[in-house]
């Protein structure tokens, strides 16, 4: 039997290096003697040894003395006293140690998620010096990019883009090669050799010159040189930490192995240290790096862009390259973006993007690069700053709660604290001991936060994973979050400790020894109730942003997709791996090879049992992706979605047609549009027109109902339909399926039916069109749960709150109450008086609580659909919900009230 | 006048003079456990252990290699001279304050 591992680390952590190993083995030997009484016995005995053993842990740490000060001694008793005093009132220490553990746990895991998804930066020296190139020409540009990020600035509305072709870059990077280089994500690669299983691995593109900038930590091997990137250079790579401990083992014998990526030879010849994993944070679209290799690898692993070029003539039109550069210390910015500028306005110019004139026009912005290309996506922005103020709110409530609830706990020991003062002791020894009080209070709350933060890691983990599209690491768990842990703890207790033990000190000394806590002589607490007021005034906007999240789902769900979600299944494949085969040989794939292969696919997809249509498509349905391309109709240059689909596509997503027909499988040159282009460029009745699209000129066959392309929020564009089958095959096979049966089963049946044309290829991404949507609504699922159950939790505490307040007053009222019904007031009239003193509270704290809703829900804007911050429904339910609670709170209290006996009342006092 | 001791660093260092050679952490605990019935942790302990060897009264020594610490040596300590001194300091004041005080339960003086 081992000793409970958490507490071990706890010892481990807290031991001076020196004693650590002697004192974990003596404890481990009592350990063993105390087994004797029993496994949990033992434990509960190692655990108790720790805990009771801190204090001293840490005075160690500290420079002291033989024997203990007057101060500490003085603490110590404190403390023992607090300890021995809270356990009397187990009801009251329960609710205030587990309402901090929530507090302060919630704080603790959301300081982890912040500092990964937001502060943390790239794994490499000096992140902070990191820029990236955004830059805005004339639009439109006749240029293909591959992808590319964008960025519309909000004060000039002009759209700035990321990519520049391979041209330009070693332009720029001939101009200042130590602090430019050149770099994309190339997701979608497949990484197979001896004893490597085909697996599927996201790769990054870098100039040969990135590692010299970057100086990233290399664990084995080297990284890319110069030299690698060269085109006649034997192909090499370098494996991220990750990616070699699962796909290779973690064998250091890694360095020198030939290995296959996209069908193509390469040579590892390093492998990164943990810390550096690409050029992202992790976002969805721009995922970690499995594999580095060098731009000029570009041919081998990302045959898109080379057929892009042999088509196009010329690479000069083909952007597919991003842009990074350090800024060294000390210079001026605006100098650097200037100097880049001109720079990237030659290159452009020379290159034929931009005439002379219009490179004039171009505009460079360098933008932080410090967490990559995240540092732009905001996606994970918006819902940890809303957690942020969620969590400060739970927090604010907590300590108001308890500041309450000390209040009138303290109420009891006036008497006991006047004495004590009226026999000399000072007013700041007393003020000490009770924050003494409170600190112990806060210790074990903050304790059992901690150990719900830590319990709660792996959920909040994958919950952000889920909702955010990160690809979080696990939480951090060092110094810097205990340190945040124990700053909040100690905060709190200062906050609901400091006001009580000054309040119950304070005032004429004879009037408190005369105090009761029955009867009309005790405080009214006019200040507890003010405390219940602005936490239930805190918990109010809290609700509002759940309820409204919660409708915001309900609304999202609602929306008509203009198809038939239900029944859909997708996943991926690489074709060009696919008809490589046996043979391993991957060469350009042939139009004519590839509709051979996407015909045998689906015909033998359509064969598996359950599976009604099978077919193919670009860009799934509410994925997030959406192609488009310029279209020239009657003369006009318009840009129009586009997305190629495969035969049977209408059919199987059940997206009906409303005119005309779907292509057939060997028509050529046809395309169907959807209503909204047919409305909006072809006068309603587009069949038979004619247009160019893209590089080809087409004919409209088909009108298609309008349905949502790449979200549920974003409107209905004008769509072009064209056959998947009419294009080269050169990326990734989207593969939709509609089936009768779910799950396993399907997915078995599907693996197997894949596996009979393209035995050795993975399939990557399996999913349903319903997970598919719900991925998309991720943030707004996690808020909503989120906040409901910190909304739950805020109201379980107003209500305990409210329920004291209420028992506490109608304590204190008995005789009046007697008096009243003495003199004729009727039960019904009692009742009316507690509820009402319950209803003015709560009234107010809503007041002030809808006010704070208005200016809180605007955070909230942006992740809303169809519902305004300020939706009048949804703060009356929040005040409906507000006044039930306080009614079931007043409601016990208010009954005993109604049922007091005058004569005993009365006798009471 | 010597710097005072707190009643956990006196016991601490009256069970080592107990113990001789086999005072560690964990037989200090056992000894002021079953003489006087306080349960103290390891760390607290330790903490005395280390306070007494910064004042020099105690000194830690190694062990040889224990099989079942997976070959480690256990961190022993001994009483220095001035210590043990201390140690007898501290029992004739005590006696000596202690003598005029009868065993009668009672309380009162005889």
């Amino acid at each position: 039997m081992t000793p409970p591992r958490l507490a071990r680390a706890l010892l481990q952590f807290l031991a001076r290096p020196h004693q650590r190993q002697p004192m974990l083995d003596d404890l481990e030997e009592a350990f063993v003697r105390e087994s004797a009484t029993g496994p949990l016995r033992a434990r509960l005995w190692y655990w108790r040894q720790v805990l009771l053993g801190i204090p001293a842990l840490i005075g160690m740490r500290l420079p002291r003395r033989v024997g203990p000060g007057p101060l500490a001694r003085g603490f110590v008793i404190d403390v023992r006293y607090a300890l021995r005093s809270l356990a009397r009132t187990p009801g009251f220490t329960t609710v205030a140690v587990v309402s901090l553990a929530f507090g302060i746990g919630a704080s603790t895991s959301l300081y982890g998620a912040i500092r990964v998804a937001l502060l943390d930066t790239l794994g490499v020296d000096r992140a902070s010096e990191l820029r990236l190139l955004y830059w805005a020409g004339p639009d439109p540009l006749r240029v293909s990019q591959y992808n590319s990020g964008g960025y519309r600035d909000p004060a000039t509305q002009r759209q700035f883009r990321t990519n520049v072709s391979h041209l330009t870059l070693r332009a720029l990077i001939a101009r200042d090669s130590a602090s430019v280089f050149g770099f994309n994500f190339r997701p979608g690669l497949i990484v197979e050799g001896d004893g490597v299983a085909p697996v599927p691995a996201s790769g990054l593109l870098v100039s040969g010159n990135a590692f010299g900038v970057l100086r990233p930590v290399v664990a084995l091997g080297r990284g890319i040189i110069p030299s690698d990137d060269e085109p006649a250079a034997a192909r090499v790579a370098v494996l991220s930490q990750r990616f070699w401990r699962s796909a290779f083992g973690g064998d250091v014998s890694v360095v020198g192995r030939s290995i296959r990526i996209n069908n193509a030879p390469f040579v590892v010849v390093g492998v990164m240290a943990e810390e550096f994993a690409g050029l992202s944070m992790a976002g969805r679209q721009t995922p970690l790096a499995d594999v580095i290799a060098p731009v000029a690898a570009q041919p081998q692993l990302w045959s898109a862009v080379s057929e892009e070029i042999a088509e196009q003539g010329r690479q000069t039109h083909v952007l597919w390259l991003r842009v990074m550069m350090r800024v060294p210390p000390g210079s001026v910015e605006s100098d650097y973006a200037a100097t880049t500028t001109r720079a990237l306005a030659a290159s452009l110019q020379e290159t034929g993007v931009t005439t002379e004139a219009e490179a004039r026009e171009v505009r460079v912005m360098l933008r932080s690069g410090a967490r990559g290309v995240d540092s732009i996506s905001g996606v994970a922005d918006k819902p940890l700053r809303v957690l942020g103020a969620v969590v400060g709110a739970v927090v604010l409530i907590a300590c108001v709660n308890l500041a309450a609830l000390l209040l009138a706990r303290g109420v009891a020991r006036q008497r006991e604290l006047a004495v004590r003062q009226a026999l000399g002791a000072g007013r700041g020894r007393l003020v000490r001991q009770l924050l003494a009080e409170s600190l112990t209070l806060a210790a074990l709350g903050g304790a059992a936060g901690m150990a719900l933060a830590l319990v709660a890691r792996p959920f909040v983990a994958s919950m952000l994973q889920a909702g955010l599209g990160t690809e979080a690491a696990t939480l951090p768990l060092d110094w810097r979050t205990l340190a945040v842990a124990a700053g909040v703890t100690g905060g709190a207790a200062i906050l609901f400790g400091l006001m009580p033990a000054l309040r119950m000190t304070s005032g004429g000394l004879v009037t408190r020894l005369r105090q009761h806590m029955i009867g009309a002589s005790a405080p009214r607490l006019l200040l507890g109730r003010v405390l219940l007021a602005l936490q239930i005034a805190v918990s109010v906007p809290l609700i509002v942003a759940s309820l409204l999240l919660l409708r915001t789902l309900h609304n999202l769900d609602r929306v008509d997709t203009g198809f038939n979600p239900r029944g859909l299944v997708m996943f991926r494949l690489d074709p060009a791996h696919a008809l490589a085969g046996a043979s391993g040989r991957r060469g350009p794939v042939s139009p004519e090879a590839a509709k051979a292969l996407a015909s045998r696919l689906l015909q033998r997809l359509e064969a598996a049992p359950g599976v009604v249509s099978a077919t193919l498509v670009e860009n799934p349905l509410l994925s997030g992706f959406y192609s488009n391309n310029l279209a020239v109709i009657n003369g006009r240059e318009v840009p129009m979605h586009m997305n190629g689909v495969g035969p049977r596509f209408f059919e199987t997503l059940g997206m009906p047609l409303v005119a005309g027909r779907a292509p057939a499988l060997d028509d050529d040159d046809v395309v169907v549009v959807n209503q909204e282009a047919s409305r909006r460029y072809f006068g309603g009745s587009p069949i038979g027109k004619r247009f160019r699209a893209g590089r080809r000129d087409v004919e409209i066959v088909g009108v298609a109902a309008d349905a949502k392309y790449d979200g549920v929020r974003s409107g209905v564009e004008p769509t072009i339909f064209d056959p998947y089958m009419q294009r080269a095959f050169n990326r990734e096979l989207n593969i939709v399926v509609r089936a009768t049966t779910r799950g396993r089963p399907l997915e078995a049946e599907l693996r197997r039916a894949v596996a009979d044309i393209a035995p050795s290829t993975p399939i990557v991404g399996m999913r349903t069109q319903s997970e598919q949507i719900a991925l998309l609504a991720g943030r707004e699922r996690l808020l909503a749960r989120l906040l409901t159950l910190f909304g739950t939790f805020a109201l379980v505490l107003a209500c305990i709150g409210l329920y004291g307040a209420t028992a506490y007053s109608v304590a204190r009222r008995t005789s009046e109450i007697g008096l009243r019904v003495a003199l004729g007031a009727t039960r019904e009239h009692v009742l009316w008086m507690i509820l009402r003193s319950v209803f003015v509270l709560t009234a107010a704290g809503l007041a002030v609580g809808a006010a704070v809703s208005t200016i809180s829900g605007r955070l909230l804007q942006s992740l809303l659909f169809e519902l305004e911050p300020t939706d009048p429904l949804t703060i009356a339910a929040a005040a409906a919900i507000m006044f039930a609670v306080s009614l079931a709170a007043g409601a016990l209290p208010a009954r005993r009230a109604a049922r007091i006996e005058p004569l005993i009342a009365l006798r009471r006092d | 006048m010597p710097t005072a001791l707190s009643s956990l660093e006196l016991l601490t260092l009256v069970a080592m003079m107990r113990l001789g050679d086999e005072a560690y952490a964990v037989t200090v605990r056992i000894e002021i456990q079953s003489c006087t019935g306080r349960d103290i942790s390891i760390p607290a302990v330790y903490a005395a252990l280390d306070r007494l060897e910064r004042a020099g009264l105690a000194a830690p020594w190694l062990s040889e290699a224990r099989p079942e610490r997976g070959g480690r040596a256990r961190r022993q300590f001994k009483l220095t001279a001035a210590g043990r001194r201390r140690v007898m300091h501290e029992r004739e004041s005590a006696l000596r304050m202690w003598a005029s005080i009868p065993l009668d339960r009672s309380g009162r003086k005889s």
